[in-house]
């Protein structure tokens, strides 16, 4: 008869564990009720939208510094080391343009944002450190093909900048983006394309890695790549095709899915620190003693 | 003259005649390892090998060359006679190594001279990528190694002296008159089936367990290897889940127990490793892994139901 290993979760972290899953769970509420309702418009818009940016500001922290924790699990010399770290500072670039958002809302409250700014650099950068630690996943669990693997991964590239080109053009071609510069708008739509583009590799870590808890931090990609296929669906003018009930649901829905993907990696780099964290107490094992010792 | 471990235990002369029904109930009870020679005249002795109290095997050891036989069908007499007996509880290892010697013929035997001829021989072996078991002794210190490649395999080698028991042979052997006996194991034989089992599953264990340290690193390595050693503690096998596979040193006296504490072992592992890279990648692993072993030794495996589709079912 086959005998089960329990879950190797402890106690003691399961308790911490239900208790960021609570605090997620209250996060996501408060930020649709506050994204639907605008319950601050009554105090000003920008109260509102400051009320939004902070709780999205809170879990992309919390996937940054538990990603970064994660990390400095491993040995610089082991190849998750390189995954880990390269995708905790993708994270924090993001955090960086979530914070330089407030920023930029400060100066330019009562005018519109430059062409380009630096939170522009940071999403650039995040999606950089994103794409190369998605590289290092791939090329670890692809024992042996690694040729084959960098040739794809520089296809995908090509093709995500060409695709992204060719929007651009179409996007001129329609009349869309006429007052605003050809790379401002290039940018624009990189940024869903990629996200689109990474979503698809983490649905592929996703299939790999299953259940398994190191693969879960992937999952935050999917969720930004839903909330990005749909704002492309609205840029293509696809709100012109439904109605305003279904477009207000749909844009709540993006919206609340891109808060999503920071607390799912959140909570997934926690999970997988706290397995790691297990070992610093475990409890004492003692070989059986031979005969004769 | 002792031929397994001599410096070990205390001979009895003159024994009465339940001494020796008395001292199997007495392994028995306390599950050690162990071996009983019983002297039969000048150049013959007979060996009895107990595994965790259990008799696996008696040999009747003439000129350092034994042959099984079968104990109850002993004349009572011999057995009731005051024979001169010598007991030796031992480390597992250790016994059965000396259950290897006994079920093998004996191949080669020569006389070193001091510690230098030593380390040349070791270099000798080394060389000639010496595969097989050898057994070496002094005036009080002897060893049992299985050799790959030219070089000791860490769980099948025993170096015995007067301080204990150590699992490597030592690269300097300060005694002189260095006897060394090589065997030709007996492939049919249940030892070396318990041999060739324990080598094949390290080596897999292996290799599963450093694909698995590249894709989760060192230290979930080490989780996962406590987990198991906590799942498998109740067993009491002298089996460890160590960094480079199962290390196992335990004396089981049937292949099959063998694979069946194998099994357990590598579906805890299939387990722990299904929990941090999920199923898919786990039997991945255990797939590639098995592909990459040597013919025989998947054979060994599949033979005892040691496979992937068993492991991550």
């Amino acid at each position: 008869m086959k005998s089960s290993i329990a879950s190797p979760t402890r106690a003691n972290d399961q308790l911490h564990l239900r208790w960021a899953m609570y605090a997620s769970i209250m996060l996501t509420a408060l930020f649709i009720w506050v994204y639907h309702y605008e319950p601050f418009t009554q105090i000003s818009e920008y109260v509102n939208d400051k009320v939004l940016d902070i709780l999205t500001l809170i879990p992309s922290l919390a996937a940054a510094y538990w990603g970064t924790k994660l990390a400095r699990h491993f040995n610089q010399a082991e190849p998750p080391y390189r995954i880990w770290n390269t995708f905790a500072i993708g994270w924090w670039f993001w955090v960086g343009g979530e914070l330089l958002g407030f920023v930029y809302d400060a100066i330019y409250r009562n005018s519109s944002y430059p062409e380009l700014t630096l939170i522009d650099l940071f999403w650039a950068l995040g999606y950089f450190f994103f794409g190369i630690s998605l590289y290092y996943q791939f090329k670890l669990i692809n024992f042996g093909k690694q040729r084959r693997l960098s040739l794809l991964y520089f296809l995908f590239i090509a093709i995500a900048l060409a695709l992204a080109y060719a929007l651009t053009q179409w996007a001129f071609n329609a009349g869309l983006g006429a007052d605003t510069a050809w790379l401002v708008v290039y940018i624009s739509i990189l940024y869903p394309v990629f996200d689109t583009f990474q979503g698809g590799a983490a649905l592929r870590l996703f299939f790999l890695f299953g259940r398994g808890y190191l693969g879960r931090p992937w999952w935050g990609l999917i969720a930004f790549a839903i909330a990005d296929s749909i704002y492309i669906f609205f840029w293509l003018g696809g709100d012109q095709w439904i109605s305003p009930q279904a477009y207000t649901l749909l844009d709540l829905f993006s919206s609340t899915a891109y808060l999503s993907g920071y607390i799912i990696s959140a909570l997934a780099f926690l999970v997988a620190g706290d397995r790691l964290d297990s070992l610093s107490a475990p409890q004492a094992y003692h070989a059986p003693a031979q005969a004769g010792d | 003259m002792p031929t397994f471990f001599p410096h070990l235990g205390q001979t009895q002369t003159n024994a009465p005649a339940d001494f020796l029904s008395a001292r199997q109930a007495g392994l028995r009870e306390s599950k050690a390892s162990a071996l009983i020679e019983i002297e039969i005249d000048a150049t013959r002795q007979m060996v009895l090998l107990f595994a965790h109290g259990e008799q696996v095997g008696a040999f009747v050891v003439d000129n350092a060359q034994a042959r099984p036989v079968v104990i109850h069908e002993l004349p009572p007499a011999w057995v009731a006679a005051k024979k001169s007996y010598r007991l030796a509880i031992l480390p597992d290892v250790a016994a059965r190594l000396a259950w290897l010697a006994c079920e093998s013929q004996q191949r080669n035997a020569l006389t070193l001279s001091g510690p230098e001829a030593w380390t040349r021989q070791l270099n000798l072996w080394r060389d000639a990528r010496f595969a097989g078991l050898a057994q070496v002794s002094s005036a009080s210190e002897q060893a049992f190694a299985y050799f790959q490649n030219g070089r000791p395999v860490k769980q099948d080698t025993i170096f015995s002296n007067a301080d204990g028991f150590s699992s490597s042979l030592p690269e300097q052997w300060h005694e002189k008159d260095i006897q060394v006996v090589t065997y030709e194991i007996n492939p049919a034989s249940v030892a070396n089936q318990c041999l060739q089992l324990r080598q094949s599953t390290r080596r897999w264990s292996n290799a599963v367990l450093k694909s698995y340290r590249n894709i989760a690193g060192q230290k979930l390595l080490q989780v996962m290897n406590h987990d198991v050693m906590l799942h498998i503690r109740p067993r009491q096998w002298n089996i460890q889940v160590e960094e480079e596979g199962i290390l196992d040193e335990h004396f089981f006296p049937a292949v099959a127990q063998q694979a069946q504490a194998y099994q357990t072992v590598l579906l805890a592992c299939n387990q722990q490793m299904s929990f941090a890279i999920g199923d898919y990648l786990t039997r991945r692993i255990l797939i590639e892994m098995f592909d990459e072993l040597s013919r025989d030794e998947r054979s060994t495996l599949e033979n005892h139901r040691l496979i992937p589709a068993s492991i991550s079912a």
